[in-house]
């Protein structure tokens, strides 16, 4: 896959940015320069990655808070 | 100091240790960046803006309850607290002062005679803040942690749906064989 291709693919999948920055970044892709995108793909390739692997740890310990609180609720 | 002396007790810099830090930086600061960004994206929503106000205004409650729990000069932070609920009803400005919103002024102000009849030694304040963590703030939290559960869970399901794509992408910047995430 050629890096532009993978840019393109990572600013649509990430979480990071708001639909209108996804829309901009991605009308500027054409003119961005080789390192600007091997910058960007590198910080976008790892963000998903750390993301994707801390998912179930995060959920995990968000669905553990969510229930003591609706324990705490319920005690009370 | 002669220059020759000085020369001899300033550390001098280690070949090569300001390129280690500066990639050193280089690794640390987008990752901190990526938190950065990421927490803005989800204080982007109502919901967990709503939550993380409410977990701050617990922890300033459970702060004051604990103070008042020492008679005397314990009992201030608690006035101060009933005194800012006045106040915020001025305008819509103030409204963040209220620290128990969901709490009237009469059970706030009703709350303090306690405090007389035990000669200062009942801390008031526990009563607002329980009131209003059951009320208004535990709810609230909960809607905040509904609302991360979503996005994450979001996140999840595009990369099962895509998830060739994204391996793929990924693979190209960080030059390695695609890693199915535990997703």
């Amino acid at each position: 896959m050629d890096k532009h291709s993978a840019l393109k693919i990572l600013i649509q999948h990430t979480y990071l940015f708001s639909p209108e920055v996804k829309s901009q970044l991605l009308n500027k892709l054409p003119e961005l320069t080789t390192e600007e995108v091997q910058s960007l793909g590198n910080l976008l390739a790892n963000e998903k990655k750390t993301a994707l692997t801390k998912a179930p740890q995060r959920l995990a310990s968000l669905e553990e808070l969510q229930s003591q609180l609706k324990k705490k609720i319920a005690l009370d | 100091m002669s220059a020759e002396s000085f020369e001899k007790e300033t550390p001098q810099p280690v070949e090569g240790s300001a390129l280690e830090q500066a990639e050193e930086l280089g690794e640390i600061l987008p990752a901190a960046i990526d938190q950065q960004t990421r927490w803005r994206r989800l204080f982007a929503d109502e919901r967990i803006r709503a939550g993380a106000a409410a977990a701050l205004r617990t922890m300033i409650n459970t702060g004051i309850s604990a103070i008042d729990m020492f008679p005397g000069i314990g009992a201030v932070p608690s006035w101060i607290a009933d005194g800012l609920k006045w106040v915020s009803r001025f305008s819509r400005k103030t409204d963040f002062l209220d620290l128990t919103p969901a709490v009237s002024k009469r059970v706030a102000i009703g709350s303090e005679a306690l405090e007389f009849i035990t000669l200062d030694a009942f801390p008031s304040h526990a009563i607002e803040s329980t009131l209003q963590l059951k009320r208004e703030d535990v709810p609230k939290m909960i809607a905040a942690i509904k609302a991360m559960i979503e996005i994450l869970r979001g996140e999840q399901a595009d990369y099962q749906q895509n998830q060739a794509q994204i391996d793929g992408a990924i693979a190209t910047f960080l030059d390695e064989s695609p890693q199915p995430s535990e997703a």
